[in-house]
């Protein structure tokens, strides 16, 4: 499974990355998470499963969507994303795929 | 408050999505990320060859050793060093009219190829010829930018009308031509229109005016220059990002076109750094790293000292948010701070935190405009520790005290906000745990 990441620059999903690499080794899922910043998203989709966006950008949600080929697009939200809660966010994305 | 945060997410957020989502701001904003390196690379060089002291000037001890040793390697690696800055920086708007070219052409998914070449000689066209028709170099850097970013964005627009109606469009026959050689040879006409085109503008502007089309649009843009490079420019545009955020929209929009003209400024200071300006007098004060480095400490709003007062709260939401906050702050990078703590629609934060940067902004500047502190000419990064960054940018090492001031102040107004909402949130936790 491949998961994406995108924020303005790729930097602050970066933590996120790693919080959500470690969540899906303990639920024993195989899964690749790249943070990317939004500029780069279009090159990065492909082979993608999800787009998970940070919520400083949710603004791009129904564009990215249009765009994503019906694969599953989802904002972050911005208590989770700052407390960096990994676990549910994983589960919210297991939710929609 | 629910009937607000809808005003806003109905209203504010697609007027983000739509400047943030603009085809030519996005192809800008790539061509700059890829340039981020070089920019780097760039103003590192002239920070090595340019010794913060004359040593022949400094008493005799460790201070005077060192300055004289970088002397000695500055000495040594300047021509190569200044020759790097000078294909870095002073080629740097050939170069976003390159990536104009190609980002563009990636998002219309066209070939590349074509079109980089077409933008990047419509612009040498419009920025190197002379009234007299000799050439000049002086506008691929900064001062050529918003030549570039213009002349890319129009050229680019007509070769693609152009070679989307097949105007004089070459068909060769036959069908052993390589695909790469079809594109090329196929557009030929549309790309000598573009050329001709541009360069017959530009002509006619020199023999008209006298001057080429980077003077001319240098001319009509000063007044936004100065503005931004203004003790009110630096409030405005400081409290508009900061409501932004505020709101807990990134603050792209804003940043992303006030860029390019932080850019031409540093630029411009960069120039006139190596060409032996002191830093204390050169000619802009608000640059690309005043902002990033001076203003926002820690990320936007200047939380750096609120990361650390999070770390020590009694609060058991407010520390963990600090401590994960702490690392990334360091690197200015603020989000957790922003959406865990939050800040975000929080009106106990909102006065500081709307309030910080721009009074930052404003004490450096008069820090800057009356000498006590060097202006920028180098740009570490954004996401270099700031006391550090700042040091580097000016090369003076009251730069970095400044910064550690700064926190403090920034510190001290964060501080009673930040303990109400603390005694809010321990309120909060107290009654949860009552009820469990």
């Amino acid at each position: 499974m491949k998961i994406v990441l995108v924020c303005n620059a790729g930097m602050s999903t970066g933590i996120m990355k790693m919080k959500l690499e470690e969540e899906a080794a303990k639920r024993g899922l195989e899964a690749s998470v790249e943070a990317v910043p939004m500029v780069e998203l279009d090159e990065n989709m492909d082979g993608t499963d999800a787009v998970l966006l940070g919520p400083q950008i949710r603004f791009a949600l129904e564009d990215i969507r249009k765009k994503s080929g019906g694969i599953p697009v989802m904002a972050i939200a911005p208590q989770d994303f700052g407390m960096m809660n990994a676990p549910k966010v994983m589960e919210q994305l297991l939710e929609l795929l | 408050m629910e009937k607000f945060s809808n005003f806003i997410e109905s209203k504010i957020a697609p007027f983000a999505n739509g400047v943030a989502g603009n085809k030519y701001m996005r192809a800008l904003q790539n061509a700059f990320l890829a340039l981020i390196p070089f920019i780097t690379i760039g103003s590192l060089a002239l920070v090595i060859i340019s010794p913060p002291a004359d040593y022949t000037a400094c008493d005799p001890g460790i201070v005077r050793s060192i300055m004289f040793g970088w002397a000695k390697i500055a000495e040594w690696t300047g021509p190569t060093l200044g020759f790097v800055n000078m294909v870095t920086m002073n080629a740097i708007a050939l170069y976003v009219a390159i990536g104009l070219g190609l980002n563009l052409a990636n998002h219309y998914k066209i070939k590349p190829a074509m079109p980089m070449l077409v933008t990047a000689m419509s612009f040498l066209i419009c920025a190197t010829m002379n009234a007299d028709g000799t050439l000049t170099f002086d506008h691929l850097g900064g001062t050529g930018l918003f030549t570039a970013i213009l002349v890319s964005i129009l050229s680019f627009e007509l070769y693609r009308k152009l070679t989307e109606k097949e105007v004089g469009r070459i068909n060769i026959p036959g069908g052993g031509v390589p695909p790469a050689l079809l594109d090329s040879l196929g557009n030929l006409v549309p790309t000598v229109i573009v050329l001709l085109l541009f360069g017959a503008v530009s002509q006619i502007l020199l023999a008209i005016t006298g001057a080429g089309l980077p003077n001319l649009l240098l001319i009509i843009m000063t007044p936004i220059v100065n503005a931004v490079d203004s003790v009110w420019g630096i409030i405005i545009l400081a409290v508009l990002v900061m409501i932004f955020w505020w709101f807990g929209i990134h603050d792209t929009v804003i940043t992303e076109p006030m860029g390019a003209f932080l850019t031409t400024t540093y630029t411009a200071n960069m120039s006139a750094f190596a060409a032996g300006t002191a830093a204390v007098s050169l000619p802009y004060i608000v640059t690309k790293p005043f902002w990033w480095h001076f203003m926002t400490i820690g990320g936007s709003g200047a939380t750096l000292g609120l990361a650390v007062l999070a770390c020590m709260s009694k609060s058991k939401q407010i520390k963990t948010v600090g401590r994960l906050a702490l690392v990334p702050s360091l690197f200015n990078i603020n989000e957790p701070l922003i959406f865990g703590l939050p800040i975000m629609y929080n009106p106990i934060m909102m006065i500081p935190f709307i309030f910080v940067m721009p009074l930052n902004g404003v004490i450096t500047y008069i820090c800057m405009s009356t000498g006590i502190v060097a202006r920028t000419f180098a740009y570490a990064g954004w996401n270099m520790f700031c006391p550090i960054g700042a040091w580097i940018d000016t090369m003076d090492f009251k730069a970095f005290l400044l910064i550690l001031v700064l926190i403090v102040i920034d510190v001290a107004i964060y501080f009673p906000f930040f303990k109400l909402y603390e005694k809010k949130k321990l309120e909060e936790e107290a009654a949860v745990a009552k009820k469990a």
